[in-house]
């Protein structure tokens, strides 16, 4: 890797496609989509929370989980897989913000409530603090090594709440809707308009596009806060070492 | 179309948080990049 500021071709493309689709759902969601029969315009939030909720959980926090695993097994342990969970888990947090956030203003308008402690609400709201927790234990100063392993282990049993986020809507009695798209029992017969499934369906490819394009610069970017912690290191031992030749030479005169 | 305020501001706030946060990255990742040496890379 070199440290040059600008980004490489493929990136540059991804974070134009990006910004393309990601205004495309927007003119989608807000002008084209029409109003849901039983939600009227509150519907329009949801091409914003299905997706950040999809990038958040699957995605990111499943990004988070593999390369903490790849981390812990001893044939693939590299500091890249640490860096790869670190960079996706910060943006997995991101998004599940949002996907609560989104989420919290469809409530005010369909339930008239901003938070209701429903079996759905709260396994997300406890995930993103499992997450919030794994980048706290990811700045507990330690090794690099230990730092990798004890935020591994972490990240591999945060993702445990992840299951049971899904779940939640067929385990308990909750608010929260089950799953309109992707539920097996409906699969031929999905209950959605073709325009709402289109905006959906962009919006994922939008949000994900967007996630690859924020991993890549925050996988360099924490590459480069690698190598300046390194570098500070390298400084720091070279600075004690003249001050043991400084004081052995002047024990030597004297 | 009914609920705007709160459909516009879900929708600003979700676009402003992502840009404020891809602009931190940008800005730190070149900030860093001008502080390493290119042999570091």
């Amino acid at each position: 890797m070199t440290t040059t500021t600008r980004s490489s071709r493929p990136v540059q493309i991804l974070g134009w496609l990006s910004a393309i689709s990601l205004a495309l759902t927007a003119v989608m969601a807000l002008v084209i989509s029409p109003p849901d029969v039983n939600m009227g315009d509150s519907v329009r939030l949801l091409y914003l929370h299905v997706p950040t909720a999809w990038l958040a959980m699957y995605v990111s926090f499943g990004v988070t989980t593999l390369a903490s695993a790849l981390y812990l097994w001893k044939r693939t342990r590299s500091r890249f897989w640490d860096l790869t969970a670190g960079a996706s888990a910060e943006i997995g947090v991101l998004f599940l913000g949002l996907t609560l956030l989104i989420g919290s203003i469809w409530g005010r308008i369909t339930w008239g409530v901003w938070w209701t402690w429903d079996a759905r609400l709260t396994t997300t709201a406890v995930l993103f603090v499992l997450y919030l927790g794994y980048l706290a234990v990811r700045k507990v100063p330690a090794s690099p090594e230990v730092q990798a392993r004890r935020s591994a282990i972490v990240a591999v049993a945060a993702f445990l709440d992840v299951p049971i986020v899904h779940q939640s809507v067929e385990w308990w009695r909750t608010l929260h809707q089950p799953a309109t798209i992707g539920d097996e029992r409906r699969l031929l017969d999905p209950q959605i308009h073709g325009a709402m499934a289109w905006t959906l369906l962009l919006g994922v490819v939008a949000f994900t596009l967007l996630y690859c394009w924020l991993l890549a610069h925050r996988f360099r970017l924490a590459w480069l806060e690698d190598r300046l912690a390194d570098r500070h290191l390298e400084v720091a031992i070279e600075e004690r070492r003249a001050e043991a030749g400084l004081s052995e030479a002047a024990e030597v005169t004297s | 179309m009914n609920d705007a305020g709160y459909i516009f501001a879900g929708y600003f706030s979700t676009f402003a948080i992502l840009a404020g946060y891809a602009a931190w990255v940008i800005r730190r990742k070149r900030s860093l990049s001008r502080l390493l040496r290119p042999e570091d890379g």
